[in-house]
């Protein structure tokens, strides 16, 4: 295992040698917002990285910055937004199709809202947010084909009938005339992975998109995902606190807390073999089938809360609430050990005690 | 198992709660006329057991629950309390009911009166049955809040200087003070984080074991349900599917719509990947459920006799029922 | 403790308005016992003399109307009288209103039928016409003028705190209440009202200048207040035909009536925003 200091090392395409380099590389972001003469940073040197045809899961809890993380990869942040009050620094590194990369942080708005849509879509938690209710669904995808593909209305009708059904909308054509609000919960997530999908993006984030629906239909757009996934060959960035649907969908995972990625590494690494005490602590805290708990056990719960963003902490982010806190913990930041299949973790242990699963 | 014979605390009998949404149809007795939230259901609640109610939106479990309280109007059936038949009690009577059994909800931001002290919050249900003096409703708060494990120093503080696991707690704590014999617990711990909701469940297995509590589990979220029931009971649009004990219905599910329920559930393990097709097609409006079997629509082994009749709660083993015409074996060779 | 706190926060201009507000109360209350004249002292021979700032004399700061009584005393007198109809008067609508509004929120049913057909009617008629024909059918006794005058906003309230209760009544913690086995009385009383009432001190300072103006304007007519009775609406009235001649015998109690709106006014958009309760942890 090679352990390295300094401060911000990013796994490279080093690590697994033969594949093309990083689709997203983001490295050192931070987002926070300025009040007055205070800033405080919700991210905090957030590093990872995405590559093409892969997906990569980002779990954490509330609080933890994943969200404001993918806002700020679509650049949804900072003036002339919703949030004027946020800054991102750091850097995020995009490679577009033609073979360029382009530098996200700091991005023009006119850049970005080319690339927006046609390079990188998003989809989210809650259908409306993304549908305006003043238009049908089918104008909405027709908007994304003119504007981005520059197609003639009449092919872009055809096409947005297309993606209706490969997101397994029944009755397409009607429904393409269809107002959001006359939509199920599943249909409108349907549309909106249409509308995120019609312009064969390289990267969809998804930030909790099935969240806020029923186990059912959540299992259907999950596979719909997965299909999705396969034929537009898109990379995924998905943002969940769920870890089944970590397991079940990811290739690599990103462990958040607070403002930071404490793990990174392939899906079965992180289930078996966790490198992170809160990744460990978060598997074992789950109710769920095949993980540690049985019924009867007791959950091994997490003591105490995330502190909030605006209380700050030396040494390790977890310290205050990690099992296998040591007098460095409090004083020194941990650095980033990279082993040599890229499995990174922040911590100052080198492994976990009876971590093996 | 002797939990069939065991005591029962609470229990409902043909249970329907439908709410008018279209006078107009609901008076020509025209489809789209009543919302039937619950119809139909029958269930028992034994003394000292977990029961957990599952389905998804629209299932019905919440109204059930609230109805077995009596916080809801119950449009047909019976709802009886320890073999006192509560459809027929007037508000009058029902108050000192209301003291054994009790509720906690979801939103921990909405449980709680956002300009009332945590201690006047937990101390309410005493006030409002004029239980104890002053003194001792005081004693009584201040061994709740232990009970829950938040420190005494919380007592003077608002709802908005708590995180949403210790607004629970208080939640928790206040429904807990008139020592209930019942315990609903509405999606109690959904809108948690999942370390916090481990902390959550924890306390209420320990509250449970403590006090002798029978806890009614609604959740949508199965995990949960297995981890902490002792028998669990599936809804789908205001029908009950499946009852029986947890660890039975989980590993043998009898019911098509519990195996679909089952099967959707992502598992968290990466060495087990499912790619199977889930369940197609989406929840019918409860204003016009399908005829006969309302799950007919989405399942795999429907057969014509599905849209014919109801099915009615079958024994697949001595405390294990579901509802489906097929038999568990006959259904699978589908 | 905490509304000390919040006042010494506040911007500049709320602190000038609360000190002038306070500094009203004060030669309110004191003018019961002293005023320099009385408010309906006449003095022939000193009529429609200017304020001293216009060569007038000191001896009436404020100058004289044109029965010679002192402008000073009679814009104080005047003070109190309106504010006092406005004030006792809004307190009146504003209890029928927010009354009407819980039980339509909370009890709904018929009862809220009722009551929202009652608002429906408010809402439609014009009620200053209302105001008239009431005045005139029931004469101009100050106590009638009064209720007339309050109930000007009732319809307002009444829906406002209806949506609001509609809201309300739906939290969890009513239900948990509910659940308890509380009475309806007790949960309007614990948990409604006290959420409801932020929202209703509001409104009273923001219609508060709705109903000065409202009673200015009818004094200015004449069905208001009637004479002797000072008014600084009917004192505005009363210096109609002076107003190229002697223009500060109007424009004085106007400006009055012009400050106390607007001081009315900016303290109820302040109180608005810091009753709006602290977000969660």
């Amino acid at each position: 295992m090679v352990e390295t200091e300094t401060q911000s090392p990013t796994p490279t395409a080093a690590a697994t040698p033969g594949q093309a380099g990083p689709l997203l590389a983001i490295r050192d972001l931070e987002v926070g917002f300025r009040s007055g003469d205070d800033e405080f940073r919700a991210v905090n040197g957030m590093s990872l990285e995405v590559r093409p045809r892969e997906t990569v899961a980002v779990v954490g809890e509330s609080g933890c910055g994943k969200s404001l993380t993918a806002l700020s990869i679509m650049g949804l942040l900072g003036p002339g937004t919703s949030l004027p009050d946020a800054f991102v620094r750091g850097s995020m590194r995009l490679a577009t199709g033609d073979g360029s990369e382009h530098e996200l942080v700091g991005m023009r708005s006119r850049e970005y809202d080319r690339i927006r849509g046609s390079v990188l879509s998003m989809i989210f938690q809650e259908p409306m947010s993304a549908l305006n209710p003043l238009f049908t669904v089918g104008e909405q995808v027709v908007e994304m084909l003119v504007r981005h593909e520059h197609m003639p209305r009449r092919q872009a009708w055809t096409r947005a009938e297309v993606l209706f059904e490969q997101v397994g909308i029944p009755e397409p054509r009607r429904r393409l005339k269809a107002y959001p609000f006359e939509l199920s919960g599943g249909q409108k997530q349907r549309v909106m992975i249409a509308i995120a999908m019609s312009c064969n993006p390289r990267l969809l984030i998804a930030d909790e998109p099935t969240t806020a629906l029923d186990v059912t239909i959540q299992s259907q757009i999950l596979y719909l995902l997965r299909e999705i996934k396969e034929s537009f060959e898109t990379s995924v960035l998905f943002i969940t606190h769920n870890l089944g649907i970590v397991a079940q969908f990811a290739d690599r995972v990103a462990v958040m807390y607070r403002g930071a990625v404490v793990e990174f590494a392939t899906v079965q690494e992180v289930f078996k073999a966790p490198r992170h005490p809160y990744t460990r602590m978060l598997l074992d805290s789950h109710p769920g089938e095949s993980l540690r708990a049985r019924a009867g056990d007791r959950l091994q719960a997490i003591p105490g809360t995330v502190p909030s963003i605006t209380t700050d902490i030396d040494g390790c982010a977890f310290h205050p609430r990690c099992p296998y806190v040591m007098p460095l913990c409090r004083t020194t930041a941990p650095p980033e050990r990279i082993d040599a299949s890229g499995h990174t973790a922040r911590c100052h242990l080198e492994v976990i005690p009876d971590a093996e699963r | 198992m002797q939990s069939a014979e065991r005591e029962v605390v609470a229990r409902v009998e043909r249970l329907k709660v439908h709410f008018s949404v279209d006078k107009k149809k609901a008076r020509k007795g025209q489809q789209g006329g009543y919302l039937r939230a619950v119809d139909d259901v029958s269930l028992d609640v034994r003394k000292n057991e977990v029961l957990g109610l599952v389905g998804e939106s629209g299932s019905g479990k919440s109204t059930c629950g609230r109805a077995l309280l009596r916080l809801n109007e119950v449009s047909g059936g019976r709802v009886f309390f320890e073999e006192e038949e509560l459809t027929t009690k007037s508000r009058r009577e029902m108050r000192p009911l209301r003291r054994e059994m009790q509720m906690i909800f979801q939103d921990p931001n909405s449980s709680l009166n956002p300009r009332i002290r945590v201690g006047d919050a937990i101390a309410e249900p005493l006030r409002i049955n004029r239980i104890g003096t002053a003194a001792e409703q005081q004693a009584r708060v201040e061994e709740m809040l232990d009970q829950v494990q938040l420190p005494r120093e919380y007592l003077g503080r608002y709802p908005h200087q708590l995180s949403g696991g210790q607004k629970q707690r208080v939640s928790i704590a206040r429904a807990l003070i008139t020592r209930p014999r019942l315990l609903v617990a509405d999606e109690a711990v959904s809108a948690l984080d999942v370390s916090v909701q481990a902390q959550i469940l924890n306390l209420l297995s320990d509250l449970q074991q403590r006090l002798g509590l029978t806890i009614l589990m609604i959740s949508h979220d199965l995990s949960v349900v297995r981890y902490f029931s002792d028998r669990v009971a599936v809804m789908y649009l205001g029908r009950l599917m499946e009852v029986g004990p947890v660890d039975e219905v989980f590993a043998r599910p009898a019911h098509p719509y519990t195996r679909a329920l089952l099967d959707a559930i992502p598992v968290p393990d990466p060495s087990r990947v499912n790619i199977a097709q889930p369940i197609r097609g989406e929840l019918p409006s409860p204003t016009a459920p399908p005829s006969g079997c309302v799950f007919r629509t989405r399942c795999a082994a429907a057969i014509p006799a599905c849209a014919a009749t109801v099915p009615e709660l079958r024994h697949v083993s001595p405390d294990h029922q579901s509802a489906c015409l097929l038999a568990p074996g006959e259904e699978q060779a589908r | 403790m905490t509304m000390v706190h919040t006042v010494r926060r506040a911007p500049w201009r709320i602190k000038a308005c609360l000190a002038l507000i306070a500094a009203v109360l004060i030669v309110v209350i004191a003018s019961t016992w002293w005023l320099p004249y009385g408010p309906n002292t006449t003095d022939l021979s000193s009529n429609n003399l200017p304020p001293a700032l216009l060569g007038g004399g000191w001896d009436h700061p404020l100058g004289t109307d044109p029965l010679g009584r002192d402008l000073l005393s009679r814009t104080i007198f005047g003070l109190k009288v309106s504010v006092g109809v406005a004030s006792i008067g809004i307190l009146v609508g504003c209890a029928v209103g927010v009354v009407a509004g819980l039980l339509s929120g909370y009890l709904g049913g018929f009862v809220d039928k009722v009551v929202m057909a009652a608002v429906d009617f408010q809402f439609a008629v014009p009620y200053t016409l209302m105001i008239l024909m009431g005045l005139v059918l029931l004469g101009t006794d100050i106590k009638v003028l009064i209720v007339m005058l309050g109930l000007a906003h009732w319809e307002s309230y009444a829906r406002v705190i209806r949506s609001l209760s509609l809201s309300l009544r739906v939290n969890q913690y009513v239900e948990a209440a509910e659940a308890a086995g509380a009475s309806r009385w007790y949960v309007v009383s614990r948990h409604i009202f006290p959420n409801v009432l932020p929202t209703v001190v509001v409104m009273l300072t923001l219609y508060f200048p709705a109903i000065l103006t409202l009673e200015s304007s009818l004094s200015f007519l004449g069905i208001g207040i009637q004479p002797p009775t000072a008014s600084l609406g009917k004192m505005v009235g009363e210096g109609r035909n002076y107003l190229i001649t002697s223009w500060w015998i109007s424009l004085t109690p106007a400006l009055v009536i012009l400050v106390m709106a607007l001081v009315a006014q900016t303290v109820g958009d302040w109180l608005k925003s810091i009753t709006d309760l602290p977000e969660t942890v």
